[in-house]
């Protein structure tokens, strides 16, 4: 009888770590085919951050280009057509998305929760024929520049993630859990850095600090010089006379500028700070450690 | 036995013209039932297919009809639309994903249908050569489409304008044709499928046209301001979309408030389909939705009342044609008279000749009997095509 119960246990012990390691294998398997397209760096850098390892992420920018002006060819499209889910940033960012086609379904504009936050900045009117006259209204984009806003993309990420694939939910849970913790981290820094810069005045390379500006509330001026490209010093002398003298003055810009631009700013007081917004894949690090790098430039009032 | 069958058939090959007619005759009448009612029991399984396959259709409320005929087999009859907005609507409900259609243009006789690309998962619909559609101004065609107007990927096709009269309308787009679609013996087969983007292009919407903040020709820019520029009917408009010059193709206003002639709409379950029907019927969500099943069920009802008109039409010819028959036989052996005297002479007795006789007609209705057979079969091969041109 003893000798009959032993089989038993043994059977179902085998049984059981089959079953187990069958279980395993199902959720490994499961997490390896999902395929997700994203648009840009934040997006890529938030979806592999709750997706895990495990997901193929699609991101066909090259590493030279700004995702915002990015326009994919027909076998780029065909690329994003394949994913499973698509993560836009919405805002306008993607200003192709109207050219190309897409599955609709699939697609999942990570700030349609924080559309009304949205900042429209209007364009150029015209007219012909007999539409009448129109402008092509431009949204300011570069929204996860506000932490808050970037942790709203993150959070709709995860949820999208979590309903689709709901058998690899824990992981999505305990990943987005520890990204969330760095994105709040991150953001009370950020609030705290430009606490002291609220009312002073802040200007910007290029208008792209919108939602910067209106997360942690300052009012900045934006002009439109190239980083690294040296910028007619009348035309930097003007821009300082435009300020106001008794403001602390700080000019944001989007890459390293040019060392006689750099010098004319700073011969004014101007504190140049490099800010990176991060759009595209970083050379070194990642999203956070760019973003934190931004604060340092931010602390030091240089690179 | 078999001198009867030799006898019968050497008179019925002796009189071929007068055996060929009365063998027709018959084998139409045999054919002539049958095969209809193949004809409308294939149609009724495709359209029913066709329906079925498609839960719940949205559109402007009109004739229901018009809106299931319209989106399942493309017959552009002039009904009203409804906005793009209202596909987001429906998708907000969470009872399922909606597929727009805009089935109001079309090319060189096919209609043209603007649609996602969630419509070829859904139908079911891959490619047999190049790809589908990735950017505005490109299509796929149905393998019909590609067979008649002998066209393949990388070839290219214009849209037909609404009206050769209308010199000031919307100009034709050259579209692109980027892939050809596998047979599915269904009206996608007929069909050029684009963007619904291509479709809002086609009809004015959309369109390309030299950047104007850097137009300085006066004939162009009539007038300009720091905000606002204005220019004439001269303003170059693009009839192509290719890489140069996509970037400057722009839709005017918001997308969603553009026009599209239906939505189907998958719902999840059962009962999120009855649920968004009850949001509808009781008014909380605007337009109409329909069950394409119950609506095509309703036009067949109108065929089958044509297929009992048919089959009453079909038993008075026949009988007019079984009298005919009867007289051909009794005026035939009249003329016989003398043969059947000399035959009895000869030593042929009564019971002989009617079996002779008899074997004459047999073999009439067996060979034309073997002639509708054949009829049938060969109608077989030609049925999806006849349905789709004549029926669907």
């Amino acid at each position: 009888m003893k000798q009959i119960f032993a089989l038993l246990l043994i059977l179902l012990t085998a049984g059981s770590c089959g079953s187990g390691v069958k279980k395993e294998q199902s959720a490994n398997e499961l997490a390896t085919q999902i395929t997700l397209a994203v648009t840009n760096y934040p997006l890529f850098f938030f979806t592999q951050a709750i997706a895990g390892d495990k997901s193929e992420l699609i991101f066909p920018v090259p590493g030279d280009t700004d995702p915002a002006y990015f326009e994919p060819g027909a076998d780029v499209v065909s690329t994003y057509q394949s994913a499973e889910i698509i993560f836009i940033n919405g805002a306008g960012y993607e200003s192709w998305i109207d050219k190309v086609s897409l599955p609709q379904r699939k697609i999942v504009n990570t700030t349609s929760k924080v559309s009304d936050q949205y900042i429209r900045e209007r364009g150029m009117s015209h007219s012909h024929g007999p539409d009448g006259e129109h402008d092509h209204a431009e949204t300011a984009f570069t929204t996860w520049l506000d932490q808050s806003i970037a942790l709203e993309q993150a959070e709709l990420i995860y949820e999208t993630l979590k309903n689709a694939y709901p058998e690899s939910s824990q992981i999505f849970d305990a990943n987005f859990k520890a990204l969330k913790e760095e994105l709040t981290a991150l953001d009370t820094q950020m609030e705290k850095a430009f606490s002291s810069w609220a009312d002073a005045s802040v200007s910007a390379s290029h208008p792209v600090y919108q939602y910067l500006g209106a997360g942690y509330g300052l009012h900045i001026h934006s002009e439109h010089w190239e980083p690294g490209q040296k910028v007619d010093s009348d035309v930097v002398k003007a821009f300082i006379e435009s300020l106001h003298k008794n403001d602390s003055q700080m000019m944001l810009w989007e890459g390293d500028p040019h060392p006689e631009t750099r010098k004319l700013l700073e011969e004014a007081d101007i504190k140049v700070v490099v800010f990176l917004p991060c759009g595209n894949k970083p050379g070194q690090g990642d999203y956070l450690t760019v973003m934190r790098q931004n604060l340092e430039n931010l602390d030091s009032g240089d690179k | 036995m078999k001198d009867s069958i030799y006898l019968a058939y050497r008179y019925l090959t002796y009189n071929r013209v007068r055996s060929l007619v009365l063998t027709f005759s018959v084998a139409i009448i045999i054919f002539l039932p049958v095969g209809l009612k193949r004809l409308i029991s294939e149609s009724e399984d495709q359209m029913l297919a066709r329906a079925n396959s498609t839960p719940l259709i949205a559109g402007k409320k009109g004739s229901p009809t018009d809106l299931v005929i319209n989106t399942l087999y493309f017959q552009q009859e002039r009904i009203e639309t409804l906005t793009m907005e209202y596909a987001a609507i429906l998708d907000e409900t969470g009872f399922g994903y909606s597929i727009p259609v805009m089935s109001s243009y079309s090319a060189r006789g096919f209609p043209i249908v603007g649609t996602s690309l969630d419509y070829f998962d859904f139908r079911d619909l891959s490619p047999e050569s190049g790809r589908l559609f990735g950017v505005v101004g490109e299509c796929v065609i149905g393998s019909n489409v590609a067979r008649r107007l002998d066209l393949q990927a990388d070839d290219s096709l214009i849209s037909s304008p609404e009206s050769f009269f209308d010199f000031a309308g919307v100009y034709p787009l050259k579209m692109d044709v980027v892939g050809v679609l596998g047979q599915s013996n269904t009206p996608d087969d007929d069909a050029i499928f684009v963007d619904v983007k291509t479709t809002w292009i086609i009809m004015g919407l959309g369109h390309g046209h030299q950047d104007l903040v850097q137009v300085y020709d006066p004939t162009i820019v009539l007038e300009r301001s720091d905000s606002t520029v204005t220019a004439g009917a001269k303003l170059f408009m693009y009839n192509q979309i290719d890489p140069k010059n996509i970037d400057d193709f722009h839709f005017h206003g918001d997308i969603n408030s553009y026009p599209i002639t239906s939505i189907i709409f998958i719902p999840e379950s059962q009962k999120a389909s009855a649920l968004l029907r009850g949001r509808i019927e009781s008014g909380e969500i605007d337009n109409q939705v329909v069950v394409p099943t119950l609506v095509v069920d309703n036009l067949l009802q109108s065929i089958f009342r044509i297929k009992q008109i048919f089959n009453s039409v079909f038993v008075i010819v026949g009988l007019a044609v079984s009298l005919i028959f009867g007289l051909v036989i009794t005026l035939s052996l009249r003329l016989r008279k003398d043969e059947l005297y000399t035959m009895f002479t000869i030593g042929s007795g009564k019971r002989k000749i009617a079996q002779i006789i008899g074997m004459e007609l047999l073999l009439l209705v067996v060979t034309s009997a073997l002639i509708s057979g054949i009829m049938y079969y060969i109608t077989g091969f030609f049925i999806d095509e006849f349905i789709n041109a004549f029926v669907i």
